[in-house]
């Protein structure tokens, strides 16, 4: 399991922060 | 998750972090283009009526992103130290990433201009130049210096600087050297990945090491000559002939 965590940790990584840049834009679209 | 693995709890925790962070400085990213819409400068509140009021919504983003990029730091620093080294050392990205796009926007805006003005608008040239140099600069010396710490290389006097004091010789984004994340392997244990760059056997790379680090006591006075070549001698020679 934790080998397979490893492996996944750069792609949730990357997920991760997609989903922020996602959440930004819709909160700032959302406010202005 | 075993005994050895990161939990849940953890991981969920710094990948909030991630996402706080990436987040946050899109609300900046947007929230200065806003800003930089309706001339650049704007004011709100207190007992005076401002001539240039800000855009709906973007004092708040603006403010918000601050504030969430300290926490984002903080969320990834405490929880990515129990996820790796590695993990952790993202945040140091941060700086980058948030100097080189806001940076982004002087440009688009010094050559793009929403008027009509001529271009290059040397007013956002400038600021944009700066805030590339800012982001850009602490990211190509940590770059280099990543990339001898993973070549074995002891690197130039400014690179083994960064490299002895970031944990990025843990290998940010390669998972491929023991311990780079968290999982300690069993001595026995062989990658199944391939350590990019064509890593040296451990010796050889631990030799390099501390030598670097005498070389750097040494400089920085710690050790006097009689002791630093006492000690180079000491090292090399329990290193086995090869």
């Amino acid at each position: 399991m934790t080998e397979r965590l490893n492996r996944a940790l750069p792609l949730l990584i990357v997920g991760a922060g997609l989903l922020g840049i996602w959440l930004g834009a819709t909160i700032f679209t959302a406010m202005s | 998750m075993g005994a050895n693995g990161v939990s849940i709890r953890v991981l969920a925790g710094y990948l909030v972090g991630i996402v706080l962070g990436t987040m946050s400085i899109t609300l900046l990213f947007l929230g200065m283009r806003a800003v930089m819409d309706v001339g650049g400068a704007c004011a709100e509140g207190g007992p005076y009526v401002s001539a240039q009021p800000c855009p709906e919504g973007v004092p708040l983003a603006m403010i918000g992103g601050m504030f969430g990029l300290f926490g984002a730091a903080g969320l990834i620093v405490l929880f990515g130290s129990q996820v790796g080294k590695g993990a952790m050392a993202i945040v140091a990205l941060g700086w980058p990433a948030l100097f080189l796009s806001l940076g982004l926007n002087f440009m688009d805006y010094a050559f793009h201009p929403p008027d009509t003005a001529a271009t290059p608008v040397w007013g956002w040239l400038i600021p944009g130049v700066l805030f590339w140099l800012i982001g850009g600069a602490p990211l190509a010396i940590g770059l280099l210096a990543w990339r001898e710490a993973r070549a074995g290389r002891p690197g130039n006097r400014l690179t083994r600087q960064v490299a002895t004091r970031v944990p990025a010789k843990t290998v940010i984004f390669g998972g491929a050297t023991a311990g780079s994340w968290s999982v300690p392997r069993p001595p026995h244990a062989t990658s199944d990945r391939a350590p990019i760059g064509g890593e040296p056997s451990g010796e050889a790379s631990d030799l390099v090491d501390d030598l670097t680090r005498l070389a750097e006591l040494h400089e920085a006075g710690d050790l006097t000559d009689e002791e630093f070549a006492a000690a180079k001698g000491e090292r090399l020679a329990a290193e086995p002939p090869s």
